[in-house]
């Protein structure tokens, strides 16, 4: 079951900003998160992964990420269906060249959930200019997912997504440095859930289950700025605005900030995040009459959402330690099953330089 | 300080107004004509096969359920208790006629929910909640089961005629 999580799992397995021990050969990441929310949804993630410099300037990585999964969200459930639990397994693997002037890396991942196999291909590129002062880079992705249905031996689709990327970063003053990213990726194949019926409103007042249609194709256009800021001693300001865009009429802003002080050997942070989405043009909580396409993907509907955290890191001369803990709000005003969602995730990291 | 103060409010905006121009895809919302499917056929040779393979209280009879039908002495529309065994009322059938329609899938009829749903997985059926719930199998364990050719017909097109009445159409 393929949880709509993305920001949660970003927040549980993504590597905290800030310094790293100085690793000679290699660095070690052992990580683990917890997550939970009042659509009774409860994930645990465990993550190991391996960087490692063999020869001169190049790198290799490799990533176990584990999710248990037990939920019983209302996108799932009816009368018919309790509780379901899974686990959600994903291995990575890349190469890297750095140089200090040129990076190249490419990476590979695979990632197996009961009902859902993904493998992702990817490679990227940037270069430093003018003194290392603008990093200009560019990246593309191709992923081919093999959608299944739980106990259901019959049901089989796939989905392929296609992305490309550009960047720059700019090295504006002592104080300030900002990056700028054009995302694009087109999504071709099954986008609908075999879980989640549409409901159509029905003359005798009971309204008509149809199963989900979405459309075959999904062109997707994200614009993401970010500026860091340095302040007084040894302070930060990382602040970021994106602008998102897709052909199904779906359109999002999001703005965060997050202020990092440094009080050696220890980082504390403190961050928020703002979203706000437009509803797809064939998004409706329950339809009026039946429509060429028909979906109760809440995530489709016009919704908003805040996440505030706070985090703190211990950084030794060959360990660092990290803790963090995310309070997350989300309002869904077209969505009458699930009006409201909130939940907290926690995660604690070990990084270690060999 | 309001320098920055107008950086952070251009840097916010700009990526919305980069991506505003963004087309749509034409029609997203376009309505769709229900699957015409003979009614006559429904209320007197369907209706009997839901009725006896489908809509007990513990399955689709159950309100909670995304495919929900009316049926008598199970689910009902109004009433109490003392209503439950009264004659099937038109709004429930047209609520059954409807919601069978709404599991046909019109571009590949033989694929329709309707019909995978209750057939076995080994005879190319779906998963169907139903067929574990009391370890008996799915309600058809073929294509060959009258049952199931009765709603394969329908879905190919059979029709009847509205005075058709056949015995416990009325159940």
């Amino acid at each position: 079951m393929r949880l709509q999580l993305a920001a949660a799992c970003a927040l549980l397995s993504g590597s905290p900003a800030g310094a790293e021990p100085d690793g000679d050969r290699a660095t070690v990441v052992v990580r683990t998160a917890g997550y939970v929310d009042d659509d009774h949804t409860a994930i645990s993630t465990s993550l190991v992964s391996v960087r490692a410099r063999p020869v001169g300037d190049v790198f290799v990585s490799a990533r176990y990420v584990a999710d248990a999964v037990s939920s019983a969200s209302v996108d799932v459930v009816t009368a018919a269906t309790g509780r379901w639990t899974e686990l959600r397994s994903e291995v990575s693997t890349g190469v890297a060249y750095a140089d200090g002037t040129t990076s190249l890396s490419a990476d590979y991942v695979f990632s197996h959930e009961n009902d859902w196999d993904s493998h992702t291909v990817s490679a990227g590129g940037s270069r430093d200019l003018f003194g290392h002062n603008l990093t200009l880079g560019a990246g593309a992705s191709f992923v081919d997912n093999r959608v299944g249905r739980a106990d259901d031996a019959n049901f089989h689709e796939r989905m392929r997504v296609l992305g490309g990327a550009l960047r720059a970063v700019w090295v504006a003053g002592k104080r300030d440095i900002f990056q700028g990213a054009y995302d694009l990726s087109r999504a071709s194949g099954y986008q609908a859930s075999p879980y989640r019926y549409a409901f159509v409103d029905d003359p005798a007042g009971v309204p008509i289950a149809f199963a989900e249609v979405a459309p075959e194709q999904r062109t997707r256009h994200a614009v993401t700025l970010r500026w860091n800021r340095h302040l007084l001693r040894d302070a930060a300001l990382r602040s970021h605005a994106r602008g998102y865009a897709d052909d199904w009429g779906t359109a999002s802003i999001t703005a965060g900030t997050e202020f990092v002080v440094g009080l050696a050997p220890f980082e504390l942070g403190a961050n928020v995040r703002l979203y706000a989405q437009r509803h797809a043009a064939f998004y409706q909580d329950v339809y009026d009459r039946p429509r060429r396409y028909m979906t109760a993907d809440r995530e489709l509907s016009t919704f908003q959402d805040i996440f505030v955290g706070v985090r703190g890191r211990w950084i030794g001369e060959s360990i660092a330690v990290d803790a963090a803990l995310t309070g997350f709000g989300f309002r869904f005003p077209e969505f009458s099953r699930l009006p409201e969602r909130r939940g907290l995730t926690a995660a604690l990291g070990l990084v270690w330089a060999i | 300080m309001r320098r920055a103060a107008l950086l952070g409010l251009g840097l916010a905006v700009a990526p919305a107004a980069a991506v505003a121009p963004a087309a749509c895809q034409k029609d997203l919302d376009a309505p769709l004509d229900p699957v015409e499917l003979d009614r006559p056929f429904f209320d007197c040779r369907v209706q009997p096969v839901l009725t006896r393979s489908c809509a007990a209280l513990a399955c689709h009879g159950d309100p909670g359920r995304y495919f929900k039908l009316f049926a008598r002495n199970r689910l009902r529309i109004t009433g109490d208790e003392t209503q439950r065994n009264v004659f099937m009322r038109p709004e429930e059938r047209a609520h059954n006629y409807n919601a069978a329609r709404a599991f046909v899938d019109r571009a590949a009829p033989e694929r329709s929910l309707l019909l995978t749903k209750p057939l076995e997985q080994a005879a190319g059926g779906s998963f169907h909640v139903g067929a574990t719930l009391y370890r008996a199998g799915n309600v058809f364990a073929g294509t060959d089961d009258p049952d199931y050719q009765v709603l394969a017909q329908w879905l190919a097109g059979a029709t009847e005629a509205p005075t058709c009445q056949e015995p416990g159409s009325t159940l």
